[in-house]
């Protein structure tokens, strides 16, 4: 990605809008990444721009990391990046009233993304007992890491639920067994009758929020509700990059993402209940005012990413 | 059995080669193919079980190419289990000689004595056989049955390799020759005629011959049959001992020659019985390995010509945990880990197992439990493992022979799935006890009452081999037996039937349809206008409610929530859709995302257990909990007859596990599920739960027939229904 960007000769700016455009297209894809990325930007922000001040490299980063941001605002982990290294700047400036905060600022960031993983994974033996069950949803390379590194020392039982529709919980549970986990695949729909028997569960996130909410993949708050419910603990394993100041004011609509109708009921099914929908719509819209309002909202929907429990 | 197959050829000359043939191989009871090609159609129910003429046609029809039904190997394997307690059983001299001769190291002499005992047998029951084709004979005893398993099981080669079939039966005629010279002359045209390519070299054939009556997998089946075949062969026809040696190495596997050099001496055709055992014995050498092996050949030397228990059991030691028979149940259960591995593998190539015969059943339970085990824990281990069932899984069920086929035929949809709900299948098996009933006779010196409560027992043992009960159908039942005990002993057999067809068919009007009725009615008036209505999976019920609702004019979306692996409520959705319903289609995991939007949440239930548990579809008990936590009102709807006084306190005591593959299919998904080749992770299981439990804190209400009831008020139905039954030998007929 770095080479990729450095190699395009073209301004700064040029950088910046290639990457806002790869956010929008959904070519970035997971928290991690996209830090990853915005720390690249905001270090070729301070490698090839040259600035009076630090009041003025803030005002620059701050642009930028508002376009950014703008350009995806699920991903609360890019204005967690810019706001780190905001901060780095004003320590900077604080210490030395010089210009000098260049060189300082390449690596923390970057290596805060990369390192977490390893702190988190050696945190996995002091939290699993022996012969726990562990249940999970959907993949996450966190709750992997993790469960992989405690297996070293523990013998336990993980739980897997398959994560509609994405069903990535397959490959979780694929990979787990063949790391030598004893795991066990769910549907979504057996996580409540599962819960009865877990001892903790354990799930990734994709941002964790100020009220101590987080945002994760759909399907997470059905199983924190019934965690909630068994009295069950819920970890939920983020770095530190994922943590943000935000509030979730209406956290299902500021920060969602939705994707195709098709994962849930393909083609075929959508189009099967269009011509229902639309003599319905047609034989209605005459009758009364409020009637012709309903079909337009109907018909197959999905609803894909996203889901937030503030718990 | 051997002096008789000519004679079964001649009569069949009729039927297709392949039915000859195979009844020439083994006898064969007809039904068992025709049954056998109607399930072969995704729903054997649609067309009658009974009509074995119809199944059979199409079968013969077929000539080369039965190949509409597909009969995993797992499946035939099992077969051979169920089959090889009943010689024990009833043939104990046939069967006992047969499992000598499979390890190859018995003398020739007294194998060959045996086998000569085992075929007459085994021939006493062919001449009962033609009839028994046409409809199972109830009266036929001990030696019919096990010939019909033995039957069973050779229906499956058909499907694996028609090529196999046919040339079976000049392997067939091979084996014929000895006892009955002139008759093979003659047989072999009507069975070759319809097979030109299986006519060439009778003995070459031979193997292949075996094959078709063995039920395995082709490859481990050949070896055994190839054994067989050969033995015989230079005992009674030493012009064809030199045919097979050149024929057969094109046909066979590798393993075929030492098998020949060391069973060559052995006389005769085998019987049935010890063909059987011969392949038996063959796969639990390969799938238990060496050691397996060194096992059942030292029994096998002790046991020599001896009883058919001491070389039975031997057997079922040697291969414990491939195929426990009956007998060798308890041997099974301390199966070695190696075995285990052994069957793992072989189950690999056919996940889909049947069940449905005792025996059958307990080599399907150790792969099951792995699927579903929480490892040390065990968690599922309570719960019957999901097998499959499949028409002659069904019928190698020891009481199948018997059974009135409609029964058959009620089975299987409940095991495809073509008939589910609860009140669908209480209102299926109703229908079918009527029909049971309506042709059911008491047997001189019996009373109705008793032995027609024994009669349900076994159609209700069978059925649940199908599919575990739902508390529908066993309240039903339990209302139904209590109905049938007070019948009068005096009273005439007709009028009893006919009184009891006749509460039968009342207990369906009133406490299903006419039940219905009410709570549609009931329910329809909480649907308002305006009113954005939440429900999960399908309920017959909770579809009529809406479908109802818009008919009377109200004006209210639905928002049809799903979960895989039934996705049932695409049929919900078609359905709400097809009355202009405005729907929205949405996974249970985005659920929390819409439910804001909700007004009110119907569902539909399974059972409702007496502490207010709501038994549901997998799934139900996560919607009812996101929608409490939203404050948003839930209502179950629930006829009373799905009541039940048992306490439930989580989704595990009592469930049922689905088949576990559902999961790992994904239509319409991009790619292939990592899951894929689950079987052949040691440490991976699936696990597919049918239903969950919804605490009663969830329920805001359960609409019944009666009214709408809080969950807390759920036994005060309880109890006035059982004062109504036990008062007026039922106000709802029964």
């Amino acid at each position: 990605m770095a080479e990729a960007v450095k190699e395009k000769p073209s301004s700064f700016a040029e950088v910046v809008e290639n990457c806002c455009a790869q956010l929008r297209r959904r070519q970035i894809q997971g928290s991690l990444p996209c830090a990853k990325r915005t720390a690249e930007i905001m270090r070729a922000l301070l490698t090839m721009q040259r600035h009076p001040d630090a009041a003025s490299l803030i005002d620059d980063v701050r642009a930028v990391g508002y376009k950014l941001q703008a350009a995806k605002p699920v991903e609360l982990a890019v204005g967690n990046i810019v706001r780190r290294v905001l901060h780095l700047i004003r320590e900077e400036a604080q210490t030395e009233k010089s210009d000098s905060e260049a060189d300082s600022n390449d690596a923390v960031p970057q290596g805060k993304a990369d390192g977490k993983q390893d702190v988190m994974k050696s945190q996995g033996v002091e939290h699993l007992h022996a012969n726990e069950v562990i249940l999970t949803l959907g993949m996450s390379d966190t709750t992997y890491a993790f469960l992989r590194e405690a297996a070293r020392k523990r013998e336990f039982q993980v739980v897997v639920a398959e994560g509609a529709p994405r069903y990535d919980g397959h490959l979780q549970a694929r990979k787990l067994a063949d790391a030598g986990i004893q795991v066990t695949a769910i549907p979504d729909s057996a996580v409540f009758a599962m819960m009865a028997r877990a001892n903790k569960v354990l799930v990734g996130a994709h941002a964790v929020l100020a009220n101590g909410g987080a945002i994760a993949p759909a399907g997470i708050h059905m199983v924190a509700l019934a965690a909630h419910k068994h009295s069950t603990p819920l970890v939920v394993l983020v770095g530190l990059h994922k943590l943000s100041p935000q509030f979730p004011h209406d956290p299902d609509l500021l920060y969602n993402d939705f994707r195709g109708p098709a994962e849930v009921a393909d083609c075929d099914m959508q189009a099967q209940g269009l011509p229902q929908q639309m003599a319905y719509a047609a034989a209605h819209s005459g009758v009364g005012g409020g009637s012709s309002e309903e079909p337009s909202n109907s018909g197959t929907e999905a609803r894909a990413q996203g889901a937030s429990h503030p718990h | 059995m051997d002096s008789k197959k000519p004679d079964l050829h001649r009569t069949s000359s009729r039927r297709s080669t392949h039915e000859s043939q195979v009844e020439g191989a083994v006898p064969v009871p007809k039904t068992i193919v025709g049954f056998h090609v109607d399930g072969a159609s995704p729903s054997p129910a649609t067309e009658g079980l009974l009509s074995k003429e119809a199944g059979r046609s199409s079968f013969t029809e077929g000539g080369g190419s039965p190949t509409p039904v597909i009969i995993p190997p797992t499946f035939q394997r099992e077969r051979f289990e169920t089959r090889e307690p009943t010689p024990q059983e009833g043939s104990a001299g046939a069967s006992s000689t047969g499992v000598a001769p499979a390890f190859g190291s018995v003398p020739a002499g007294s194998t060959s004595q045996q086998s000569g005992e085992g075929s007459i047998a085994s021939g006493i029951p062919a001449s009962a056989r033609p009839k028994s084709l046409d409809l199972p004979a109830p009266d036929v005893p001990g030696p019919n049955t096990t010939q019909q398993q033995g039957n069973s099981g050779v229906v499956p080669p058909f499907v694996t390799s028609p090529a196999v079939v046919q040339s079976a039966v000049p392997g067939f005629e091979v084996g014929k020759p000895p006892q009955s010279q002139p008759a093979q002359p003659s047989a072999p045209p009507v069975h070759r005629s319809p097979s030109p390519a299986a006519a060439a070299p009778a003995a070459g054939v031979a193997p292949s011959s075996l094959h078709g009556f063995s039920v395995n997998s082709a490859q481990q089946q050949t070896q055994p049959q190839a054994q067989q075949a050969q033995p015989s062969l230079p005992q009674q026809q030493p012009q064809r001992l030199q045919q097979p040696p050149v024929q057969q190495p094109q046909k066979q596997q590798p393993q075929q020659p030492q098998q020949q050099g060391s069973s060559a001496p052995k006389l005769k055709e085998m019987s049935k019985a010890e063909r059987r055992a011969l392949q038996e014995a063959q796969r639990a050498a390969k799938a238990g390995g060496q050691k397996d092996q060194d096992g059942g050949s030292r029994k096998e030397g002790g046991g020599g010509g001896g009883g058919g228990a001491s070389a039975g059991r031997a057997h079922s030691v040697a291969s414990s945990e491939s195929h426990s028979s009956h007998r060798g149940g308890a041997a099974g259960g301390k199966e070695s880990k190696s075995a285990a591995t052994g069957q793992k593998a072989e189950d690999k190539g056919a996940p889909a197992a049947s069940l449905g015969d005792a025996a059958a059943k307990a080599p399907k339970r150790r792969p099951a439990r792995k699927v579903v085990s929480l490892n040390s824990t065990e968690l599922f281990a309570h719960l019957p493992p999901y097998q499959k069932v499949s028409v002659s899984s069904l019928l190698s069920h020891k009481d199948a022979v018997h059974m009135h086929p409609a029964v058959l035929q009620l089975g299987l949809r409940y095991a495809d799935g073509t008939i589910k709900g609860a009140t669908a299948r209480c209102l299926a098996m109703l229908h079918t006890f009527c029909q049971v009933i309506q042709e059911y006779v008491t047997p001189p010196g019996k009373s109705l009452s008793r032995d027609l409560t024994h009669e349900l027992n076994t159609i209700i043992d069978l059925l649940v081999q199908c599919r575990p009960l739902a508390v529908s159908m066993a309240n039903t039942i339990r209302r139904l037996k209590m109905r049938i005990h007070s019948i009068d002993v005096n009273a005439p057999e007709a009028e009893a039937k006919r009184a009891l067809i006749e509460d039968i068919r009342r207990y369906i009007e009133v406490q299903i349809i006419a039940a219905d009725r009410l709570l549609v009615d009931c329910a329809v008036q909480k649907v308002t206008d305006g009113d954005v209505i939440l429900t999960f999976a399908y309920s017959h019920i909770v579809a009529n409610v809406l479908t109802k609702a818009a008919a009377l004019g109200r004006t209210f979306k639905v928002m049809v929530v799903d979960c895989r692996p039934e996705l049932e409520g695409q049929r919900m959705l078609e359905k709400l859709q097809a009355s202009g319903i405005a729907c929205s289609y949405i996974h249970l995991n985005a659920l929390s995302f819409v439910v804001r939007d909700v007004t009110k949440v119907f569902l539909g239930a399974a059972a409702i257990m007496s502490n207010g548990t709501v038994m549901g579809r997998a799934g139900n008990a996560a919607v009812a909990m996101t929608a409490h936590a939203h404050s948003k009102p839930v209502l179950v709807c629930c006829e009373s007859f799905k009541f039940h006084e048992r306490v439930q306190l989580d989704s595990i005591t009592h469930n049922e596990l689905g088949d576990p593959d559902a999961l790992v299919s994904l239509p319409g998904y991009p790619g292939v599920s990592p899951l894929a080749g689950w079987q052949d992770i040691p440490r991976l299981g699936l696990l597919n739960l049918k239903y969950d439990a919804m605490p009663a804190e969830y329920v805001t209400m359960i609409v019944t027939e009666y009214g709408m009831i809080p969950p807390t008020s759920v036994p005060v139905i309880l109890r006035e229904q059982q004062q109504d039954a036990s008062a007026s030998g039922g106000g709802g007929g029964m």
